[in-house]
């Protein structure tokens, strides 16, 4: 009996644990694969006269190139925030130079959680590709 | 004008002239559903004009389409799907960005939604601060994404309605899938309670989602017809035109009369 009172608290805090585990939501941004950073970090360092010219350069295809690495075409984030859809869709369809630094800062922050959360659980096999 | 409501008046408790107005100031004094002595309403857009000093009708970062594909009419603000010069569908945002922002407090509208593939409309509240974006999406919903999705039936018609936050652009802090019965066919109330640490939404009064979570940025107002994200992309199927619109009623806020319903 007094095992069985013992035992009450236990899996009170069990339970407990698991419903703020699964509290938590899932990452929409897990969708995206994980990948080095370096060519973002190096697009956040351009000057914003060095950014517009890669940006527009043969038609935003060079740009276009560099983050499909990290968005892909045909990859769905879903949800996705309008902030993040509106500043994406500003910059691939429209080019408009400040929302592709907001889409650039953007993909930037959803890698280093991807590499903060692979060192958080120092599985290797997690770690972005080189 | 009964004694109560002259009392708020001659105080100036009321934050609002409009609660001297009888009729409007018994539907504007509280949100749906919630006690009147816990709000004061600190903005109210009926939609009997179209206000360009407190609507921008684009995103700050884009220019305005130059095709309308809204108007105002019968007290509503009409938003609906239609294709551009080029022969493209496009995005319509109506926001307060630069008029009217607010941290905490309820926020509220009253309406009715398209249908039909690829319509994405939505009621949120948004800022751009540096690169940051904080965002409450109040509802949106994805009529296209069919049956399967759980977001609509089989005549596309909106079956359900997301809710969202995000501390930033790629941070959800939570979120939920509310079903409804067809948002296509009657007006419905939508509103979300912001308080420093919890944040409540509601569906015609009803609380539908609770969330912990703390944000504390101004936020200003947005009613947007976007198009994509899980409702598909708009085609030849797609219903366009004044008859297929986003509908909005009106759009209140109210900020908390007394410090410890948002300190809790």
């Amino acid at each position: 009996m007094h095992t069985l009172k013992a035992g009450i608290p236990i899996m009170a805090f069990a339970l407990a644990c698991a419903s703020a585990v699964a509290q938590e939501p899932p990452d929409p941004f897990n969708v995206l694969p994980p990948h080095n950073p370096l060519a973002l970090l190096q697009l956040t360092a351009l000057d914003d006269t060095q950014f517009q010219k890669l940006v527009l350069e043969n038609n935003g295809e060079r740009f276009r190139t560099i983050v499909a690495d990290y968005d892909p075409p045909g990859v769905s984030v879903f949800p996705a925030s309008h902030g993040f859809a509106g500043a994406k869709e500003a910059c691939l369809g429209d080019r408009v130079i400040v929302t592709c630094r907001l889409y650039v800062n953007d993909l930037l922050k959803v890698q280093q959680r991807k590499q903060a959360n692979a060192s958080a659980t120092n599985n290797p096999f997690d770690m972005p590709a080189r | 004008m009964n004694t109560r409501t002259l009392y708020r008046c001659l105080l100036g408790l009321a934050g609002s002239l409009a609660f001297c107005l009888p009729g409007i100031a018994s539907a504007q004094a509280s949100p749906y559903g919630q006690s009147p002595s816990a709000y004061t309403l600190t903005f109210a857009e009926e939609f009997n004009t179209l206000n360009r000093n407190v609507w921008n009708d684009h995103m700050w970062y884009e220019t305005s389409n130059p095709t309308v594909n809204y108007k105002v009419e019968n007290g509503a603000l009409k938003i609906w799907p239609m294709r551009d010069a080029n022969g493209n569908f496009f995005n319509r945002t109506f926001d307060t960005d630069g008029h009217f922002s607010q941290t905490y407090g309820f926020f509220e509208i009253e309406a009715k939604l398209p249908y039909g593939k690829g319509p994405w409309p939505a009621f949120w509240l948004f800022n751009h601060i540096g690169n940051r974006r904080p965002e409450i999406d109040v509802m949106e919903a994805y009529p296209g994404g069919g049956p399967d999705s759980g977001w609509s039936n089989a005549n596309l018609h909106p079956t359900a309605y997301g809710i969202t936050v995000w501390r930033d652009a790629t941070s959800m802090a939570g979120s939920a899938m509310i079903q409804t019965p067809d948002l296509s066919a009657a007006f419905h109330k939508y509103g979300v309670k912001w308080e420093s640490k919890r944040m409540t939404f509601y569906f015609d009064g009803k609380q539908v989602y609770t969330l912990p979570v703390s944000m504390n940025d101004p936020l200003y107002l947005v009613l947007s017809l976007w198009f994509g994200s899980a409702s598909g992309t708009p085609d030849a199927t797609t219903p366009t035109g004044p008859s297929n619109a986003y509908q909005i009623n009106y759009v209140r806020a109210w900020k908390f009369r007394y410090p410890y319903f948002y300190s809790p």
